[in-house]
């Protein structure tokens, strides 16, 4: 068909677009949203309106309040509930994606056996059977059992297994997941101790502030409660009068946090400690913000190498002093440490040095989250040496159950913990996950519970925003979708038959539990004089806070003398290995926990919008001088392993620096996680920072070979094109 | 045609076949696309609605959520069963209706009135005007299988909107399609 023109191919495809488009109206169910009657219809459910319930989210451990739009028992929509004093009917896109974790397609929707571990075998069984199952084991392991819990498991649950543990003389549940060493949980706790003798989060005034020094805190991001902390930021923004803050952010790669920023300022990584003891150093001996700021500075600055500290962030000697007068100065400043600082090998005398900072303005600024006046407790989270004893136990066999929930061990430390070896010598593992994760795939059991969205819950928030303690509520906003059974309930029933545990545990059911608890709370800003409005109330409005923000003074400080500085070290000879690594938690996949969700895996990365992969982000000056660009696949090698990634240049980030995004790389967890991208993780040794009690994630030093192929980035744009002049800040 | 004039015969054959071939194609989804709207084949049970209606059952009675809400909704099979547990149980499609109940599945009925997802209907707010059902829906209670009688167009919706009193707030397009 040599003289097929184009007119004539025109013709052709007008005939055939019309007959696909014909054919396609011709199905019916494609044209119109399908009938789906009820068979027995609720009471509250009318057709075509919708039921909007509040929940709390459970993407991440902040513990935003939602509100679930439900049409004909389906639920369609998560917002942000807006009486819920830590998100303010904002919500996050992780948040937003809930559904798909409600309605994936990869779901455990039974209980079920595995007769190999790692076989991925699973052989369904009933529910009794299972049950039976797991009392079999509790019964025979005694205290021998150990419990890992994790960010995505509800507080309820965590005391249902504290008072199960402490009634069979096991030791306390770990709490422990990548999302914790990533916030930085413990070395924020270790540090507000040393400092204020307060083991706790620390929340930050944020709307009140005129100037914020963040230390690798990506706040707007992907840290702590970063929906919380975007609220303020707002009003931070927007202040009475026109003023609108300084936001100067320390961090050797952008953030989208950076991004907002009006000064970003590289500094090396593992400098920050030096950077903000230079800048206490400063305040001290130029008198800046007055006398009492300037003895308090006085007293807490160490000795510090201001021009060593000034070179880390490639500034000049006097753009430190000037930042440092423009913190002193400021009516309130606040200063927040957080990201790969906690993670570095002195992590815990970093964030005490600029938690430090918070100490000169002692009425604004820092604060921690009263307690709620009840029983309830937020849940602690574990420190890595206490994952490690507990890793050592079970290699010793002592541990003859393992009962997971909520984490995933096996993806969540690095390789040279030992968690895999340590799995293998333990009688039995029981899984609760909903998914199948690298943790499942070695379990004996998987005994799924509900998603958030079909369970019930409590979470005693840490950190609130504002002063007010918060219980969030969760409840089911739809039925469940498989057969799937509520892990208290299966806990309780199990636990009936151990004469230890039975008289601990009374509860006839999880809700039973739950409502004894929060009828114990007194009459909080949504009122309810007796217990039964009181319950209601709290399910209603997304749960329990007081109407006014107790009475609380300015934490005091408690340590004496000044805050010693040193700067981090690295694994490996800097001949050999010549970067640093920088490593960060996915805004979109967190973790790697939301890797199973197709919305957050094809959302584009803020900062470089690549989707759906790792990469590996080198800054111009290196990409040129290593002979790579866009695409082009590198090995980084550190001393502890290796990972093959594709080049991101990116302008915003120290040439001595490369970073990769955690939450890709999964052996499991579902078609949209598995075999996709590498887990830098795999990085990272299992050593302890200086403190001896978290891990140094941060710490490693790495070098970059070229390979010989390309990989096509996912990105819906390039900050540079080949060949372009570009700014590079250094 | 100088260009189609130009081709072999083979060509020509070919070219003409296909136009020829969509044609027939464009004809035949055309008739299955006009027999699809017509309900009346493929409802899983032949619901008769004219029997009920001779038994002075208002529409509201199955049609809850008329008066209450955008759509006036389809009973569950738990409503039908309320009276059909006892009632013409010998007929063949109460049988489909008990076989549905006993399996605890609901009954995919197939949509007889439709809008686009780009129109904001709302039944309440027209039986608040005291517009009937049939108005829109035709004689029903005549009907056995319900027969979608009536174009719903965009003429057919505002040809009654015109004639309103406040018809000038009616005329407005954010009115439906907003």
């Amino acid at each position: 068909m040599t003289h097929f023109t184009r007119r004539d191919f025109l013709k052709v495809s007008a005939a055939g677009t019309a007959t696909a488009i014909l054919a396609g109206c011709a199905q019916e169910t494609e044209r119109w949203v399908a009938l789906e009657p009820y068979v027995r219809a609720p009471e509250e459910q009318l057709a075509g309106i919708p039921n909007w319930y509040a929940s709390t989210c459970r993407m991440c451990p902040a513990g935003c309040g939602i509100i679930v739009r439900v049409m004909n028992g389906r639920a369609v929509k998560i917002e942000g509930n807006p009486e819920h004093p830590v998100n303010r009917g904002k919500l996050c896109a992780r948040g937003q994606s809930g559904l798909q974790l409600l309605y994936n397609p990869d779901r455990v929707t039974g209980a079920v056996r595995q007769e190999e571990r790692g076989s991925r075998k699973f052989e369904p069984i009933a529910w009794n059977e299972a049950i039976n199952a797991l009392y079999e084991k509790l019964d025979a392991a005694g205290d021998a059992v150990a419990i890992w819990t994790g960010s995505t498991t509800s507080g309820h649950l965590y005391d249902l297994f504290a008072r199960y543990a402490a009634a069979v003389s096991a030791p306390v549940p770990v709490r422990y997941d990548l999302t914790s060493a990533l916030n930085g949980v413990n070395t924020l706790a270790a540090a507000n101790d040393a400092l204020f003798g307060q083991g706790a989060l620390p929340s930050y005034a944020l709307t009140q502030a005129d100037v914020i020094f963040s230390f690798g805190a990506d706040f707007l991001g992907a840290w702590l409660s970063a929906t919380g902390f975007g609220v303020e930021f707002g009003q931070f923004r927007g202040q009475r009068f026109g003023k609108r803050g300084l936001l100067v952010q320390f961090e050797p790669k952008m953030t989208i946090t950076g991004a907002k920023a009006d000064r970003w300022v590289p500094v090396q990584p593992g400098a920050e400690a030096l950077v903000a003891g230079a800048l206490l150093r400063i305040i001290a001996e130029e008198g800046f913000g007055g006398p009492a700021r300037a003895e308090m500075a006085a007293a807490l600055a160490g000795a510090v190498d201001l021009d060593a500290a000034a070179a880390a962030c490639d500034l000049k000697l006097a753009d430190l002093v000037a930042l440092a007068r423009a913190f002193a100065e400021a009516e309130h400043p606040v200063a927040i440490p957080g990201g790969a600082l906690a993670g570095a090998s002195n992590g815990v005398v970093a964030v005490t040095a600029v938690q430090a900072l918070n100490a000169l303005a002692r009425s604004s600024g820092l604060s921690f989250t009263p307690a709620v006046p009840a029983a309830l407790v937020a849940p602690p989270w574990s420190s890595y040496a206490e994952v490690q004893a507990l890793v050592e136990r079970m290699s010793a066999g002592e541990v003859r159950l393992l009962l997971v929930h909520g984490a995933n061990p096996v993806y969540d430390l690095p390789p040279g913990s030992g968690i895999a070896d340590a799995l293998a010598k333990v009688e039995t593992i029981i899984s609760f996950n909903p998914l199948v994760d690298e943790t499942s795939a070695l379990a004996d059991y998987i005994l799924p519970d509900r998603t958030y969205l079909e369970g019930w819950g409590y979470e005693v928030v840490q950190p609130a925003f504002g002063g007010l303690p918060v219980v969030s509520s969760q409840q089911p906003v739809v039925g469940p979708f498989y057969d799937v059974r509520p892990t208290g309930d299966v806990l309780l029933t199990a636990a009936r038959g151990i004469p230890a545990a039975a008289s601990a545990l009374p509860w006839t059911d999880e809700v039973a539990f739950i409502k004894e608890q929060i009828t114990a709370l007194p009459k909080g800003a949504n009122g309810g004089d007796d217990d039964e409005v009181r319950w209601a109330r709290f399910q209603q409005y997304g749960g329990w806070w007081p109407e006014a923000a107790p009475e609380s003074a300015a934490p005091e400080l408690a340590a004496q003398g000044p805050v010693e500085v040193a700067a981090a070290a690295f694994d490996g000879e800097e001949a050999q290995y010549p970067y640093y690594l920088h490593l960060y938690p996915s805004v979109l996949l967190g973790d790697g926990r939301e890797a199973s969700l197709p919305w957050l895996q094809g959302a584009p990365d803020p900062l470089t919008t690549v989707a759906w992969q790792t990469w590996v982000e080198i800054n111009p000056a290196t990409a040129q001088a290593l002979g790579v660009d866009h695409g082009d696949v590198v090995r980084v090698e550190s001393p502890h392993g290796a990972v093959e990634a594709p080049v991101y240049v990116f302008p915003a980030i120290r040439p001595d620096t490369v970073a990769i995004p955690l939450g890709q790389g999964h052996s499991d967890l579902g078609r949209y996680a598995r075999e996709r991208g590498s887990h830098a993780l795999h990085l990272v040794g299992a050593a302890l920072d200086d403190a001896g009690a978290n891990l140094a994630w941060s710490s490693a030093r790495v070098r970059i070979t070229k390979l010989d192929r390309k990989q096509a980035l996912a990105r819906l744009e390039s900050t540079i094109d080949p060949g372009e002049d570009i700014h590079v800040p250094f | 045609m100088r260009r189609l004039a130009s081709l072999s015969l083979r060509q020509r054959l070919l070219f003409g076949g296909m136009v020829l071939g969509g044609a027939a194609l464009i004809v035949i989804l055309l008739v299955i696309v006009i027999a699809q709207t017509s309900a009346d084949d493929g409802q899983p049970i032949a619901f008769n609605h004219k029997i009920h209606a001779e038994n002075g059952i208002q529409c509201q009675f199955c049609h809850t959520g008329v008066a209450k809400g955008p759509v006036a909704g389809i009973p569950s099979v738990e409503k039908c069963m309320g009276c059909h547990e006892y009632i013409a149980t010998d007929s063949a499609q109460i049988q489909k209706l008990h076989g549905y109940w006993e399996h605890q599945e609901p009954i995919p009925w197939k949509r007889v009135n439709d809008q686009p997802s780009f129109v904001y209907f709302n039944h309440a707010s027209h039986i608040a005007a005291a517009v009937s059902c049939g108005a829109c829906h035709g004689a029903v209670e005549e009907m056995t299988v319900a027969e979608p009688v009536v174009t719903m167009n965009m003429g057919f919706c505002l040809d009654c909107h015109a004639q309103q009193e406040n018809k000038d707030a009616l005329w407005d397009c954010a009115v439906c399609h907003r």
